[in-house]
């Protein structure tokens, strides 16, 4: 802001006095306390917090005892934590996978110009409208031995048949699988659809001016143009992935055993069953690092590109 | 060999009917427009000929041959849109050679094609980069070049030059002029800007309401407009209009309005002449003439300095009517100038059906 | 022009027939495929909420004999009942009811509070930018990507320095926290899209703050409103984390008594009961959902193309 004069005066400093930077939008910055203070405190602080208490001895209760690396040395031998990360990347890749692929292709025949496509997307969405304990209580129903698919297939004809994943250790966790993708798979079609419609009209009238035939226009042409979509929705069910533990408690509560622990679980589960503080807060802060590790490299790109493009 | 004919179209989207029963013939390698506001109908008309829109009832021939029923790709047709469509994520050279791949077209006949088309509209050094990275007027030639490698005889054009600015606009009409002498090919174009149309077609087709108002050259189309719309829609700056009577007198026929009262001896009535009918007279700005012989005083009300000439707004009777002088002129406002309105200059539409009269 | 409807009827193309008018059209094996498909998909995804609603509503005996895809043969709300005033959790046998209360007290004020400071966090971000604001928010959207496990611990230790842990208000404070980041951003862009014209034009009126949020901005927000209380209505009930941490046991939401119900009860496992209690638990969101269709999606889509 700058001082009025006239003609050849001076410019007096003190004219007009300078508002101060600090109370200018006071009101503003009142109203972004909580928001500052969750950033701060919250966010950051308990995240250090954790990080820093990873490295002690601590039990119980939290203690100052610094003992290095000491529980990640521990937690990298523990069988179970193996078995939760193990879980945790099948339940991933298996996820991400069938999602990804079932999700576009339920996407694109959505895409196809059909009747009653807002009834199909209703229905294919409405599990995201549950909980996860719901789901996991359901399919544990549907899945279990005995009661579940194995009697329907039995009462079909086929005496002998046996479906007991869900209670053996070296399956359980597929069965895990198959319910998170009944509740996710709508939500990546969804977004699947939303970036299919923002493909110009005109691409395809031009594709079919050319002669390409429809599933090639697809492969070569419309999913390359979707790669934005596509990684922000890598990114997110990537992070809601690495979190899963409602559902394997509903639907296992992490057994039979530990087959089907998940890091989520595990760390909970050091927190505030065993009272391992010290083994819950390193899980906790390997977590973190999984997610870093994903989401830096994403958000830098994001962000450097919108820079550019001025967005 | 190029011969596009359209017979008794109708379409429809929903219940609304956009074109119904119109017809057009396209001669062999004429270049023809179709020029029209927006709604119109032209990029319905432009798409049904593609194949592009599913058409209610009529026949589409194009090559001597019915293609109503055949898909785009097999109707011998080029196409060039508005927003280029290029696919973004293939290079230039991706981008002309997908389509004759998927058609199995063998690969040095594609290189040949492509080498072809380049030297043509002049993206030889264009040939790695992608979309994204292309200026707009070298998209829209690439879009071109898409068109080209196809080795049709059909091209048509959906406004290709409204996303670019006035000056490559300038630039890429010529070009599109000279490729259409070089190829000698037919070519259908669609949009709304006179000045493209004008300059473009040999033929034009103005379009409103889905129906074609007048086909004819660009110069009978500016000269005997068909009708009252056509007379509005074509000619920058526009038409003058005013609503009067016709009447008969020992003169002869003549206009009769709010006072302004304009003899019409040696005007070409087309169906006779009607006394008592309600008529609009239209005229153009630059056939109003200036100077000591001619017959009225009109007040300057208004000047509008256009660079090369000058748009002098006088009243005459109960209105304004833009009169066109040269940039050099230096009237102002409050001069009266004498103005004169020779009939063969003029145009009379009846008022109830806007038909030329 | 003549009728369209007949004209579109499929024809057959004969080689004698000189194509005109509509193209004939021929029902492929594609279309026919593709309803297939979708028609699949959709009775897959339907399964689950089909099993669950008839499971509850047959006898236990009937769950035993038969399978989980058969038709109750004279379908009674019984298990319903019982699932809503007598089912154990834990300790008590009071039935679900217990729980849903405490859902509904968790919930609304939940929503509120963390709308209201999300919408003025959104409002402050968007038309009062000051230093650093724009870093705050980074950090904030960060946060919602860091995995809740990593500061469940600190935050109960902050709780209870604050006598709120094991309270109604402070899982309040915890769901506002952690709904904070999505709905911030969606307040934000979405006061964004409101021209800056109209902002400045109440400033030169002499609008402050508070006065412009209330007045001008929120009459125009509710549509987006709308939106942010269907995803934290959704997401408040469902959860179950913060719930089973944070609430206290008399404070239970319904998710967390489901799975007490189900997964914790010795003795002989009620089906029908359990199924009726899943669905109780499901049946709020669930018909929120069919009920807002394109605004759910809407505020999905919002949420997770982040700005």
């Amino acid at each position: 802001m700058t001082t009025t004069s006239v003609a050849a005066a001076p410019p007096s400093v003190d004219a007009v006095r300078r508002p101060n930077p600090l109370t200018r939008n006071l009101s503003a910055k009142i109203a972004a306390v909580p928001m500052i203070a969750t950033a701060l405190v919250i966010f950051v602080g308990c995240t250090a917090w954790s990080v820093y208490y990873s490295f002690t001895a601590s039990k119980l209760l939290p203690v100052n005892d610094f003992v290095g690396l000491a529980q990640y040395y521990r937690l990298f031998s523990t069988d179970r934590w193996y078995q939760a990360m193990q879980n945790v990347v099948i339940f991933g890749v298996m996820s991400m996978t069938f999602s990804l692929v079932v999700g576009f292709v339920l996407a694109a025949l959505l895409d196809q110009k059909i009747r009653f496509e807002n009834t199909f997307r209703t229905i294919y969405l409405h599990p995201f409208a549950m909980s996860f304990i719901v789901t996991g209580l359901v399919w544990q129903w549907i899945l279990t031995p005995l009661n579940g698919i194995e009697k329907v297939v039995r009462d079909l004809g086929w005496e002998n048949f046996v479906f007991d994943w869900l209670v053996r250790p070296d399956t359980a966790i597929y069965c895990i699988v198959i319910a998170g993708l009944w509740q996710g798979t709508g939500l990546v079609m969804a977004l699947m659809l939303a970036g299919l419609r923002g493909i110009d009209d005109e691409i395809w009238k031009a594709a079919r001016v050319d002669g390409i035939p429809t599933w090639k226009t697809y492969i070569f042409i419309v999913i390359p143009m979707m790669r934005p979509v596509l990684v922000t929705t890598v990114v997110l069910i990537s992070t809601g992935i690495i979190r899963v533990y409602d559902l394997v408690v509903a639907m296992t509560n992490g057994g039979p055993g530990t087959a089907t622990d998940v890091p989520a679980k595990y760390v909970i589960n050091m927190l505030f069953s065993n009272g391992n503080l010290g083994q819950g807060l390193a899980a906790s802060t390997v977590m973190l690092a999984v997610v870093l590790v994903i989401l830096v490299p994403w958000s830098i790109r994001e962000y450097s590109s919108r820079a550019k493009h001025g967005v | 060999m190029a011969h596009v004919s359209v017979r008794k179209l109708g379409v429809a989207f929903g219940s609304h009917t956009v074109l119904d029963q119109l017809d057009l013939d396209v001669e062999s390698g004429e270049f023809i427009v179709l020029l029209g506001p927006s709604g119109c109908g032209k990029s319905t008309l432009l798409n049904a000929i593609a194949g592009l829109v599913d058409i209610a009832e009529g026949q589409i021939w194009i090559g001597g041959r019915n293609v109503t029923w055949e898909e785009p790709k097999d109707r011998g047709i080029g196409m060039v849109f508005q927003s280029y469509a290029l696919y973004p994520r293939m290079t230039v050279e991706k981008n002309l050679s997908f389509g004759l791949r998927t058609a199995r077209v063998p690969r040095d006949e594609i290189a040949e094609r492509i080498d072809f088309a380049a030297k043509l509209l002049r993206i030889e050094n264009l040939m790695n980069r992608r979309p994204g990275q292309l200026s707009g007027g070298q998209r829209q030639r690439v879009a071109i070049g898409r068109a080209l490698v196809r080795r049709v005889d059909v091209f048509l054009f959906d406004e290709p030059l409204s996303n670019l600015d006035a000056l490559l606009r300038n630039e890429l009409r010529i070009e599109l002029k000279r490729l259409h002498q070089e190829l000698g090919s037919t070519m259908i174009y669609v949009t709304h800007d006179q000045i493209e149309a004008l300059t473009l077609a040999d033929r034009i087709a103005v379009m409103h309401g889905g129906k074609i108002q007048q086909l004819a050259t660009p110069g009978e189309v500016y000269r005997q407009p068909a009708n009252r719309f056509v007379a509005g829609f074509v000619g920058s700056p526009s038409m003058n209009f005013r609503k009067g009577k016709l009447a008969n007198g020992p003169g002869g026929p003549s206009f009769q309005a709010e006072g302004l009262q304009l003899p019409l001896a040696g005007y070409n009535f087309v169906n006779g002449f009607d006394p008592g009918r309600e008529v609009e007279l239209g005229v153009r700005p630059e056939h109003v003439v200036v100077g000591s012989d001619a017959d009225r005083e009109a007040r300057i009300e208004m000047v509008d300095p256009m660079g090369a000439e000058t748009l002098v707004w006088c009243r005459v009777g109960d209105g304004l009517v833009s009169v066109r002088m040269d940039g050099e002129s230096s009237v102002r406002v409050g001069e009266t100038l004498k103005l004169g309105f020779p009939p063969h200059r003029l145009n009379l539409f009846d008022c109830a059906t806007g038909a030329r009269l | 022009m003549t009728d369209i409807a007949a004209a579109s009827v499929p024809r057959i193309a004969s080689r004698t027939r000189e194509p005109s008018g509509p193209r004939p059209r021929r029902i492929t094996i594609g279309r026919i495929v593709l309803y297939a498909i979708l028609i699949l998909a959709a009775l897959y995804f339907l399964m689950p909420l089909y099993v669950m609603i008839v499971t509850s509503l047959k006898t236990l005996a009937e769950v035993r004999q038969g399978n989980i895809f058969l038709f109750p043969e004279s379908p009674s709300l019984d298990a319903w009942f019982k699932a809503w005033n007598t089912a154990c959790t834990g300790l008590y046998c009071e039935g679900l009811k217990v729980g849903f209360w405490n859902s509904v007290k968790i919930t609304v004020p939940s929503v509120i509070v963390s709308i209201a400071i999300a919408a003025v966090n959104g409002y402050a971000l968007s038309k009062w930018r000051f230093k650093g604001s724009e870093l705050f928010f980074t950090i904030l959207l960060f946060g919602a990507f860091i995995p809740y496990q990593v500061m469940i611990y600190p935050i109960v230790i902050i709780l209870r320095e604050m006598k709120l842990f094991g309270t109604l208000t402070g899982l309040i404070v915890v769901h506002t926290i952690f709904g904070m980041p999505l709905l911030t951003l969606l307040f934000r862009n979405h006061f964004a899209s409101i021209p800056m014209e109209l902002f400045k034009a109440a400033r030169v009126d002499g609008a402050g703050f508070w006065r412009i949020l209330l007045q001008i901005m929120l009459p125009m927000s509710l549509p987006i409103v709308t939106v942010a209380v269907i995803i934290q209505v959704t997401g408040i009930w469902n959860d179950f984390l913060f719930g089973v941490i944070y609430a206290g046991r008399e404070n239970y939401p319904m998710t967390v008594q489901l799975n007490n119900i189900v997964n914790a009860t010795q003795g002989v496992k009620e089906y029908n009961v359990n199924m009726a209690a899943t669905i109780l638990t499901a049946l709020v969101p669930l018909v929120i959902y069919f009920i807002s269709g394109k605004l759910f999606v809407r505020g999905i889509a919002a949420g997770a193309v982040k700005g």
